[in-house]
C-alpha cells in the first residue's frame, strides 16, 4: 500500500513546437503515515508532478502505480484513484461554489457515491480535521474568512476520506501565523493515518516539518531522502532558486571560520552551539 | 488533460508583408468596402472575382491560402443549412420531387449565391484578423469612431474595453482550466450524462470562475485609478498609428477594384 512513481516523464504540448519537458524521469515512493515535502523554484515541475499523483495527468512515460492501481489513460480506475489521492489546489478556497457550507462539503461524497445518508457524518469529521466544527452549516462559503475558506476546501476534499492529501503549494498568501497553524492541521491530518505530500518552493518549511524531501530541479529529481540527507547533498551542490535556510546558512559560515557548530537549521540548537563556542574563547 | 490545449484564439498571423504593415484604419475601411461589395454582388459567375481577389490579397500578405482559408472552418455547418434551407424552400421551377421536398431551379441558383456569399464574407473578414493584431484593430477602430466622439459615441471606452477583454481571455482560460481540475479532483464528472446533466455538473466550475472574473475586474479597475486613468482624454500614444502614402494607394485599388466587380455584376444581370 503505498504510492509510486516510477521513471515518469511529462512534456506539455506533446508534438508541437511549444512542446516543454516538465517532469524527466522522476522516482518518488510516498508511504502510508508519511509527511512527503516535494520541493522546488517556479517551473521546477512540482504542480506537474502533483497532478500526476491523482491522475489528472497522466505520464507521458514511466508509471504511476496508487495501491497497486496503475493511473493507464482510458482505464475507469482512474476515479478510484483520484478518490484515494485527494489534491489540494494552489488557492484551494478559489474552488467554493455552492450556496451553504453543508452543501460544499457534500460535493465530494456525493460525487463518489457516498451514500446520502452516511454523507453528514462524513462532512462532521472532515470539518473537524481542519478544526471548523463550529462553523454553522448553512452559513455561506463566500462568507467566511480567508482562512476558513482555505480549510473548508481542504476538508471539502477530505470529506471522502482519502489515503494520501497532495496539497500544492498549501500556505501560499498565508501571514507565518496562519502558516503555522496549516502545517499543525496537517501534522494533525498525518496522526489520523492520512500521509500526505507537500508541494512547496518553501525548503524551511519543508525542513522543519516531513519526513521526506524530494527536491526538483527543471523537473528532475535532484535529491531525495530524509531532511538531513537533503540538506548535506544541498550543501555540496545548491539547486537553482531554492534558498538555504537561513539559520542554517549562518551555521555553516561560522563552520568555515573554525567554529564548533553542527550543520542545523533548528535555531536553537545553532544557538546553544554558538553560546558553547562562546564560552570556550572567553575561557 | 489540458482542456484548452485546443483552443486558438486571436488567430493573427504575424508576418512581414505589405498588407501586415498597412495601416489598420485601410485595412478596416478595405474589409467594410469588400463585405459591401460582396452583398450587392448576386451573379454566381461572379464570385470568382472574388476568389480571385482573396487569392491575390492573400499572396500578397505572404499567408498560406490553407490558413487563411481555415477561417471559414467554424461557418461550414452554418453556410450548409443555410444552403438547404434555400435549397428546399424556394419557391419556382421544380427539377426534382420527393414527397414534401421539392427542389427548384431557382432553389439551387438562391442556395449557391447565399452560400459564396456568406463563405466570402467570412474569409475576408477572417482575413483583416488574420493580418492585423488585436491591438492594432482596436486602435484602428478608436481612431475610426473618434469623429463621433462629440457626438457622446465612447469611442475610447470601446477600444479599451475590447484591448482588456482580449488581454484576459489566455487568462481566463488558464483559470477555467484550473478550477475543471480542482473540481475533476473532487469528483465532478464533466464529461458524462445527457446535456442537461452536462450543463449542471458545470455550476461548479461557473460559480468560481465569475467569482474570480469580478475580482479582476474589481482589482484592475482600482489599479487604473490608482495609476491616473480617467478616460482618453488628453492621452497620448506611444506608437501613433500614421496614414502613409502606400495606405491611401492601397485603398483607392482595393475600392476601384470591388466596384468593378459590382459593375461586371450590374452589367451581366
Amino acid at each position: 500500500m503505498s504510492l509510486i512513481l516510477r521513471n515518469v516523464s511529462h512534456s506539455y504540448h506533446r508534438g508541437t513546437p511549444l512542446e516543454t519537458m516538465a517532469l524527466r524521469d522522476v522516482n518518488l515512493t510516498v508511504e502510508p503515515f508519511q509527511w512527503v515535502a516535494v520541493v522546488g523554484h517556479t517551473g521546477s515541475g512540482k504542480s506537474t508532478l502533483a497532478q500526476h499523483l491523482n491522475a489528472l495527468l497522466l505520464a507521458d512515460e514511466g508509471s504511476v502505480l496508487v495501491d497497486g492501481i496503475q493511473a493507464v489513460k482510458g482505464s475507469k480506475d482512474l476515479r478510484e484513484i483520484r478518490r484515494r489521492v485527494g489534491l489540494v489546489f494552489q488557492y484551494p478556497e478559489q474552488q467554493l461554489f455552492a450556496e451553504t457550507v453543508e452543501e460544499e462539503m457534500a460535493f465530494g461524497p456525493h460525487n463518489w457515491g457516498v451514500p446520502s445518508e452516511e454523507i453528514p457524518r462524513a462532512v462532521d469529521e472532515a470539518l473537524a480535521l481542519v478544526g471548523l466544527s463550529a462553523l454553522p452549516r448553512d452559513r455561506s462559503p463566500f462568507s467566511l474568512s480567508g482562512g476558513q475558506k482555505r480549510r473548508l476546501a481542504i476538508a471539502s476534499v477530505l470529506a471522502v476520506r482519502p489515503a494520501y492529501l497532495v496539497l500544492d503549494e498549501p500556505t501560499a498568501g498565508l501571514d507565518s501565523q496562519g502558516r503555522r497553524g496549516l502545517m499543525t492541521l496537517i501534522a494533525g491530518l498525518r496522526r489520523e493515518g492520512i500521509a500526505v505530500v507537500q508541494v512547496t518552493h518553501d525548503l524551511e518549511l519543508a525542513l522543519a516539518y516531513c519526513d521526506k524531501i524530494c527536491v526538483l530541479e527543471r523537473g528532475r529529481a535532484l535529491f531525495w531522502g530524509t531532511p538531513q540527507v537533503v540538506v548535506e547533498q544541498l550543501l555540496d551542490r545548491p539547486v537553482q532558486g531554492l534558498i538555504l535556510p537561513e539559520v542554517l546558512a549562518f551555521a555553516r559560515n561560522l563552520r568555515e571560520r573554525g567554529f564548533d557548530v553542527p550543520l542545523s537549521w533548528d535555531p536553537e540548537e545553532v544557538a546553544r552551539a554558538i553560546v558553547r563556542e562562546v564560552g570556550k574563547c572567553s575561557s | 488533460m489540458q482542456f484548452m490545449n485546443h483552443m486558438t484564439l486571436g488567430q493573427y498571423v504575424p508576418a512581414d508583408s505589405f498588407v501586415h504593415h498597412l495601416d489598420p484604419r485601410c485595412k478596416i475601411l478595405g474589409t467594410v468596402t469588400l463585405l459591401t461589395g460582396i452583398f450587392l454582388v448576386g451573379d454566381l459567375r461572379v464570385f470568382f472575382g472574388w476568389a480571385l481577389l482573396f487569392a491575390a490579397v492573400t499572396t500578397l500578405a505572404r499567408v498560406p491560402l490553407t490558413m487563411a482559408l481555415r477561417s471559414a472552418r467554424p461557418v461550414v455547418f452554418l453556410v450548409l443549412f443555410t444552403a438547404l434551407i434555400h435549397v428546399f424552400l424556394t419557391k419556382g421551377e421544380p427539377i426534382w420531387e420527393w414527397g414534401i421536398l421539392t427542389v427548384t431551379v431557382e432553389g439551387v441558383v438562391m442556395a449557391s449565391r447565399m452560400a459564396l456569399r456568406l463563405l466570402f464574407l467570412v474569409l475576408f473578414a477572417g482575413f483583416l484578423t488574420l493580418t492585423t493584431s488585436p491591438m492594432e484593430l482596436s486602435d484602428g477602430l478608436e481612431r475610426l469612431f473618434s469623429p463621433l466622439t462629440p457626438l457622446g459615441f465612447p469611442a475610447h471606452d470601446l477600444a479599451m474595453m475590447m484591448t482588456i477583454a482580449l488581454r484576459f481571455i489566455p487568462t481566463l482560460l488558464d483559470e477555467t482550466d484550473r478550477i475543471m481540475k480542482a473540481q475533476l479532483a473532487r469528483g465532478a464528472d464533466l464529461d458524462r450524462g445527457n446535456i442537461v446533466r452536462r450543463l449542471r455538473a458545470f455550476v461548479p466550475v461557473l460559480v468560481p470562475l465569475f467569482v474570480i472574473v469580478f475580482q479582476r475586474a474589481d482589482d484592475l479597475a482600482t489599479a487604473m485609478e490608482a495609476r491616473g486613468y480617467r478616460g482618453g482624454k488628453g492621452r497620448s500614444r506611444l506608437n501613433p498609428l500614421k496614414w502613409r502614402l502606400g495606405d491611401g494607394a492601397a485603398l483607392a485599388v482595393l475600392v476601384a477594384v470591388v466596384a468593378l466587380i459590382v459593375l461586371v455584376d450590374r452589367g451581366l444581370s
